[in-house]
């Protein structure tokens, strides 16, 4: 009887575990699900960039992009129009974040900020073609930060980039490395 | 008989029961006066006893705080597209940035119940507030070095929220204009031209088709009614009277002008003149409190100035005269220096000889704005007042844009209404013709 009583015990906190564990998600290491985001931003951005802004501004000229595009009714540059996504996902505590940066940004409020960008940006700068994967703590969490090369895709982004007064930099190339797209998960 | 004997607690807790009623009393039936922390902004002194409107009900924690906030001004700051917004500093990369100036809530600058720190806008931090994310802008901008970080948004060169007409694209674009433009004028109103229209077989009423019934209003209001736009857009008495009401609250009058007005409605409950009316305020406060009268104002008012604010109050409802509503309905109450100093001014000469450059009180304050192919009177008084460089584009409809922003920038001149020409140039379009000089420069070395 008290073997019975023992077993049952056992069998209980066993199939306990079981239904625990299976009820468990397994999940996505961040790195992939870093990865697939970008995969989804890239492809976005190279979208907009080519089929939109470089060939109605650049090809066909039938309107220009612009920083101040409500009031002069042009088309949000590309780069603003990747913030606004961003931006949108981090109001909606999508439980991700991502910016786009450069080490030679025109507004200097996206040059790298913090220690890791910096490395990122100059790791993917230094490796073309390879991501930069590491992890940091800001105020009091700790991201797991994957940053990416973003390329110029298209003349647009070069002539742009290389035209504007306060560029730091005038002479990109098309295919190059302009900056990068960090993203961040909270571990 | 023994008399009692009190002893001192007994004395501590009646005492203490008598303040907890009156207390209580305040809290529960009457208008919360006690509660006040310490005297409110001038932006919301009009509603400080709808509580809840900002505190939910007294146990929310900031999140409600900045929603409440968001409530009210989330489509203002929408429409100058804010440049400080919550969503650029939801980045965690801005942590440490946060750690000093947390720019995702309001309450960070703007504090209530504090008048011994509140400054212009409200603003309750130091007047060099910039500097804690800005400091290094003299690396980027060699020409700011020399500048105080107090004098960035108080030189009417940069505003923190609305920089929607003080941007470098737009102040090159509008650089070098004459003081007075040629076609000086505001753009004319267009709802009366959209209405026939769209209603081009609809005539007139006359003065014998009121459908009140002669017996119940005297003449003259009919006559004035037969006369007026009301008639002209064929809403008889009934319109507004309906089910033969005379006497409205001033609720009551904005409610039922509203029915058809409603941009107008939402407008003016948006400003000072309305917002105790606004319907986003608790159901306890409206049932309690009145509309805003001059002598509940903090800006100097004239002794006889009274009544409720309504729509009633500017525009005669039978007559709407808009002639009366553009200034004297506004000099009957306000008797600050500026408004004493209005009928002085060339503005005001040249609006009553009836020119059409004249410029009224409402020309400044109530707006023309274009919206789309129409444009529609912004009935909120304050909205380009905050700060007052949004009235650029008011005066862009007559002045260059140097010329209206030197004198925005003038504090004595708009004391006195612009009786003289601004003292000194705007120093911010000195700093825009060597960046077009530079610019210039970097095409031709290309």
């Amino acid at each position: 009887m008290r073997i019975n009583a023992f077993t049952a015990a056992i069998l209980s906190v066993a199939t306990a575990g079981l239904l625990t564990a299976c009820g468990q998600k397994q999940g996505i290491a961040p790195e992939r699900m870093a990865d697939a985001i970008f995969a989804v931003i890239e492809a976005d951005r190279a979208s907009y960039t080519n089929n939109v802004v470089n060939r109605l501004q650049n090809e066909e000229k039938v309107i220009k992009a612009d920083e101040h595009w409500k009031d002069n009714k042009a088309l949000p540059l590309p780069a603003q129009m990747m913030r606004m996504g961003a931006e949108r996902v981090a109001e909606q505590e999508s439980g991700f974040t991502y910016a786009l940066l450069s080490l030679w940004a025109i507004n200097k409020q996206n040059k790298p900020r913090t220690e890791l960008e910096k490395q990122g940006l100059e790791f993917i700068i230094d490796n073309p073609g390879q991501n930069f994967y590491g992890s940091e703590t800001l105020g009091d969490t700790q991201y797991f930060t994957a940053i990416y090369p973003d390329v110029a895709v298209s003349p647009a982004c070069v002539s742009c980039h290389n035209d504007h007064i306060d560029s730091p930099r005038t002479d990109f190339e098309l295919g190059e490395t302009m900056g990068g797209v960090v993203i961040r998960i909270p571990l | 008989m023994k008399a009692y004997k009190f002893k001192f607690w007994h004395y501590g807790l009646l005492v203490t029961l008598a303040i907890g009623s009156v207390v209580a009393y305040n809290l529960e039936f009457s208008d919360k006066t006690l509660f006040i922390s310490g005297e409110t902004s001038h932006g919301h002194h009009q509603i400080e006893l709808a509580c809840s409107s900002c505190h939910g009900d007294g146990f929310s924690g900031p999140e409600a705080m900045q929603q409440a906030c968001v409530s009210c001004h989330a489509d203002e700051l929408e429409l100058a597209n804010d440049s400080h917004p919550r969503k650029k500093f939801l980045d965690p990369r801005n942590a440490p940035l946060l750690a000093h100036l947390d720019a995702r809530q309001c309450v960070t600058c703007h504090a209530e119940h504090k008048p011994e720190i509140t400054r212009s806008m409200g603003v309750t931090l130091a007047g060099d507030f910039c500097f804690h994310c800005h400091n290094d802008i003299a690396e980027d901008r060699s020409s700011h070095k020399d500048f105080a970080f107090d004098s960035c948004a108080s030189a009417g060169c940069h505003n923190f929220h609305d920089n929607s007409t003080l941007y470098e694209d737009f102040l090159i674009a509008h650089v070098g204009q004459p003081e007075l433009q040629p076609n000086a004028q505001l753009p004319a109103r267009t709802a009366m031209q959209s209405w026939l229209r769209e209603n081009p077989h609809e005539r007139s009423l006359q003065l014998q088709e009121a459908d009140l019934g002669e017996e119940n209003f005297p003449a003259e209001i009919a006559a004035a009614w037969a006369q007026s736009a009301h008639a002209r857009v064929a809403v008889n008495c009934s319109g507004c009277h309906a089910d033969g009401q005379l006497q409205f609250s001033s609720r009551e009058i904005v409610a039922q002008c509203g029915s058809c007005h409603s941009e107008q409605r939402e407008a003016f409950t948006r400003g000072k003149h309305g917002m105790r009316l606004a319907t986003q305020l608790p159901e306890d406060f409206a049932a309690k409190t009145t509309a805003m009268s001059p002598q509940q104002a903090r800006l100097p008012m004239h002794a006889d100035a009274s009544g409720e604010l309504s729509c009633a109050s500017c525009h005669s409802p039978h007559e709407t005269d808009l002639q009366f509503a553009a200034v004297e309905a506004c000099l009957g109450c306000h008797s600050d220096e500026h408004s004493l100093a209005f009928k002085e001014s060339a503005h005001f000469k040249s609006w009553s000889a009836g020119a059409d450059d004249g410029v009224s009180c409402a020309s400044c304050h109530l707006p023309r704005e274009r919206h789309g192919e129409r444009v529609v009177v912004n009935h909120n008084q304050n909205h380009n007042l905050r700060p007052n460089d949004k009235m650029l584009p008011v005066c862009l409809n007559c002045h260059g844009a140097e010329f209206a922003l030197a004198a925005l920038s003038d504090r004595k001149l708009i004391a006195h209404n612009f009786n003289r020409r601004p003292a000194v140039e705007h120093e911010t379009f000195d700093l825009i013709r060597d960046r077009i000089a530079r610019i210039a420069n970097s095409k031709s070395t290309q």
